[in-house]
């Protein structure tokens, strides 16, 4: 018997994954609570799919271990199906069926028997109720999208994992998907693990993130941590040279920029003590700014940082 | 509810349609060649043996037993491994069988139910098959006894007589044994199916190595491992055309092909069980 | 994940009980046929080629193994036999003499012979354009019995189909109680072994036996092989109207080059 509550809907220790000699997954460790919002982010092949196979039961741990609901999915794959549903990409369908069919017989393979107003309000939540009686050979990516998220909605589950779910949707429908998973938490108590390589889609809806490169965790934590030590303070001088050597002296870590400006770390120095070090080195302040960066620009530099790192 | 699901996708396909279109298409050149040959062979001035091949035996039960024949051998299995390397190599690689294992359904009734269904569908094959030869036999062909003596086609040992109704009852009974026939090459391309990745490696190579075996079956030279090939035994239901049925030999040749058809299917199963859909 | 298991388990289970069902029979075959003592009342006949090959080269009895072909008919006990590639009419003569008083002998072209123990055996009378046939009446226990034996060509269909049609047909002119027809036909019509996708004008032979087997019943149909190691080419028809209690190859029996079995019939008339 699943009692809800009883095991954390998603539980990853040191988890790895080899395909013959390639490193899919390498330690990597993630614990999704219930009700939370959580993003796997990475470049393409970071092991994002990967990983969300693992959870689904269709691919097992070569080392280190994950649990769904405190299951094994390799092994408990259909117990876990009946509180958590997967939605892989490319949204894989079946193309001689209706929307409508899609959704309410993929729902009764489970047991489930909904009802057609269920099935329609499923379809009109992801803005598919016109197109309820056609042919999904007919429907483009980004429809095919839609009714992918549809047919995951019913039966509702406790957990739902969403493969690059918004890929081929345009700006205004990935406020729309970031709007029903929303309420969906809010109604339902939704727990959502999603997968995206572009943080500037989910990095407003997630309440965390785990980021991977190359298959190893790079971050975990909200995405405002990211931004932790990541702000600086770029600055300007009559004679740059003269400024860097002068902070260089004092012990603070300069990096030139590209625009002939200088950058250091944002608690280094106050603007006052700035101005006065300069002076001190023969030379006067020009402009000081506080730098915050976007959580794509923190991510990217994390990244690059990363690759830089690894031999 | 999941076979609903199967079942409607396989309504949905083009593959039934295709199927009876390509039994018809069969059965059309049958009967030109059927006309031809009882032309040809008895019309003519033929030189003088002591055959008792005449115009007599030539009508709809003979024809629709011969049509029926050829295509059980060369048109069924090919439409059987079709179907059954579609089934599992079709949704793994079109990404639909994770959509399928993404719902609280074990893989044991997911290969259970695409094996009945694909069971299914080959019996009413099987039964459209025998039904549009019979139709097309007794109406185009004619009506009459059915008279059996052997012959290139090896339908028989020995001359063999029924009457008109008791031919349509054994091709009645022909029906679900050679339905049961079908059921190794269908078990068998599911073998294959579960050890590729795209439906069409899955057909071609099932339906390649089904011709080999059926060569290998007929060729004298190795008569040997003819007990060893489920293709040795897939006409079995010919012994249903004698006049006294060899029951026994018919049973003892049918669990043949349920043995094989079972150890294909366990095969496939430990396959699909233990693999990985990554 | 035991459910899955149990399928698996089951299926392979399902498979190896069809198998033993379906298998068994080959596994433990039927003992081979053994001629035993004849009910009262039937006619045994023997049909033997009691000839032989070597190095490719064919040949008939061989002297030496004359007494050794008595001693299987004596054992036997047949009320008829027919012999083929028995080398001359001395050994026909002396075949006779070994099985003892009441036994007779006709000889045809070829080796042909038939033997009769305590029949009223007629002269042998030859088939128009056959070169190794015969057709012999005789009287058994009151029955008007007419036999015909032949030994066909071993090597072209067409001259078989004819030399087995003529002698079938010359039988059929015979009015009689029982009609036999017995001899090394030199076809093999089996459906297992005609299953060859390379094989040439099996379908002549397929219609020669046919010919025969459409007004006379072939008495050891299914009892397998006959000569060589494989191949079914000795036969015994008897008139649909008589009853086979038994009949079948009797393996054993060859000596020296030989490469036939006797094959043996009882009927029951």
């Amino acid at each position: 018997m699943d009692a809800p509550g009883d095991f954390a809907p998603v539980q990853v220790v040191g988890l790895g994954k080899r395909f013959g000699r390639r490193r899919a997954l390498d330690g990597v460790s993630l614990e999704v609570g219930a009700g939370e919002i959580v993003a796997l982010v990475g470049p393409n092949g970071s092991g994002k799919t990967t990983l969300m196979r693992v959870l689904a039961g269709l691919a097992r741990p070569s080392s280190g271990e994950a649990r769904v609901f405190g299951r094994e999915p390799f092994r408990e794959r259909a117990q876990v199906m009946r509180r958590a549903r997967f939605a892989f990409a490319p949204p894989a369908l079946f193309p001689g069926l209706t929307a409508r069919e899609h959704v309410a017989h993929l729902a009764a393979v489970g047991g489930a028997r909904p009802g057609r107003a269920e099935v329609d309000a499923a379809l009109e939540l992801v803005g598919l109720a016109e197109r309820a009686r056609d042919r999904v050979r007919t429907f483009s990516f980004g429809m095919r999208q839609r009714l992918a998220l549809a047919q995951s909605l019913l039966p509702r589950p406790e957990l739902l994992v969403l493969d690059e779910p918004t890929d081929g949707l345009d700006p205004l429908a990935v406020l729309e998907l970031r709007a029903i998973l929303l309420r969906l938490r809010e109604e339902h108590g939704l727990t959502v693990l999603l997968s995206s390589h572009l943080l500037l889609e989910v990095g407003e809806l997630v309440d965390r993130m785990l980021v991977l490169a190359e298959g190893r965790p790079l971050f975990w934590g909200a995405p405002a941590e990211l931004l932790e030590g990541a702000e600086r303070i770029e600055l300007t001088a009559e004679d740059t040279g003269l400024a860097r050597a002068a902070l260089a002296g004092a012990g603070v870590e300069v990096e030139e920029r590209e625009d002939g400006g200088l950058s250091l770390p944002a608690q280094a120095l106050t603007l006052t003590d700035a101005a006065t070090l300069l002076e001190r080195g023969g030379t006067r302040l020009a402009s000081f700014h506080a730098r915050r960066p976007s959580l794509e620009q923190a991510l990217l530099a994390r990244l690059r940082a990363a690759r830089e790192e690894r031999p | 509810m999941t076979l609903r699901l199967e079942g409607l996708r396989l309504w949905r396909s083009r593959q039934p349609a295709l199927a009876l279109g390509a039994v018809a298409f069969f059965l059309a050149l049958m009967l030109l060649g059927f006309y031809t040959y009882a032309q040809s062979r008895t019309g003519g001035s033929a030189e003088f043996r002591y055959t008792y091949e005449n115009r007599s035996y030539f009508n709809g039960l003979t024809f629709a037993l011969y049509a029926f024949y050829f295509g059980f051998v060369l048109v069924l299995p090919i439409f059987a491994a079709t179907e059954g390397g579609a089934q599992l190599a079709g949704d793994t690689g079109g990404g639909t069988l994770a959509l399928l294992l993404s719902r609280p359904v074990s893989k044991a009734r997911l290969f259970a139910t695409k094996f009945a269904l694909a069971a299914g569908y080959t019996a009413a094959l099987v039964g459209a098959f025998l039904a549009l030869a019979l139709t097309v036999g007794l109406l185009l062909v004619g009506w009459g006894d059915l008279d059996l003596y052997p012959g290139v086609l090896q339908m028989t040992d020995r001359p063999q007589h029924l009457t008109q109704s008791e031919g349509l009852a054994r091709f009645a009974l022909a029906w679900p044994l050679a339905s049961v026939g079908l059921l190794a090459p269908l078990a068998f391309s599911f073998l294959v199916s579960v050890w590729t990745r795209s439906a069409v490696n899955a057909v071609g190579t099932a339906v390649a190595l089904y011709l080999v075996m059926y060569v290998v079956a007929e060729v004298h030279f190795f008569q040997d491992l003819r007990p060893l090939l489920f293709t040795s035994y897939l006409t079995f239901w010919r012994e249903l055309f004698r006049e006294e049925v060899d029951w026994p030999t018919l049973a003892r040749d049918g669990a043949k092909l349920l043995a094989f058809t079972l150890l294909f299917l366990a095969l496939a199963f430990r396959r699909f069980r233990r693999r990985e859909e990554a | 994940m035991g459910r899955e298991l149990a399928l698996e388990l089951a299926l392979f289970a399902g498979a190896l009980v069809s198998a033993l069902f379906g298998y068994g029979g080959q596994l433990f075959p039927p003992p081979p046929f053994e001629p035993g003592a004849r009910e009262d009342g039937t006619l045994r006949v023997v049909t033997w080629n009691v000839g032989g090959a070597r190095g490719g080269e064919l040949h008939g009895l061989r002297d030496a193994d004359a007494p050794h072909v008595a001693s299987v008919l004596r054992a036997l006990a047949p009320d008829v036999a027919v012999l083929q590639e028995v080398g001359s009419r001395a050994a026909a003569d002396e075949l006779a003499r070994a099985l003892g008083s009441g036994w007779e002998a006709r000889r045809g072209a070829g080796g042909l012979t038939v033997l009769a123990r305590e029949a009223e055996l007629d002269r042998a009378r030859r088939v128009r354009g056959v070169g190794r046939a015969l057709v012999v009446e005789l009287r058994w226990r009151g029955l008007e019995v007419a036999l015909a034996g032949v030994h066909a060509d071993a090597f072209d269909p067409e001259e078989r189909n004819e030399e087995v049609g003529r002698t079938a047909e010359r039988l059929f002119d015979e009015r009689a109680d029982l009609h036999l027809l017995l001899g090394d036909l030199n076809l093999d019509v089996d459906l297992d072994k005609k299953r060859d996708l390379f094989s040439s004008q099996v379908h002549l032979d397929v219609e020669t036996y046919n010919f025969v087997a459409d007004r006379l019943r072939d008495a050891a149909s299914g009892r397998g092989a006959t000569a060589e190691p494989d191949r079914r080419l000795d036969y015994v028809f008897v008139s649909r109207s008589a009853r086979v209690e038994a009949a079948g190859p009797w393996k054993g029996q060859r000596v020296g080059t030989m490469d036939h079995d006797p094959v043996v019939a009882d009927v029951l008339p």
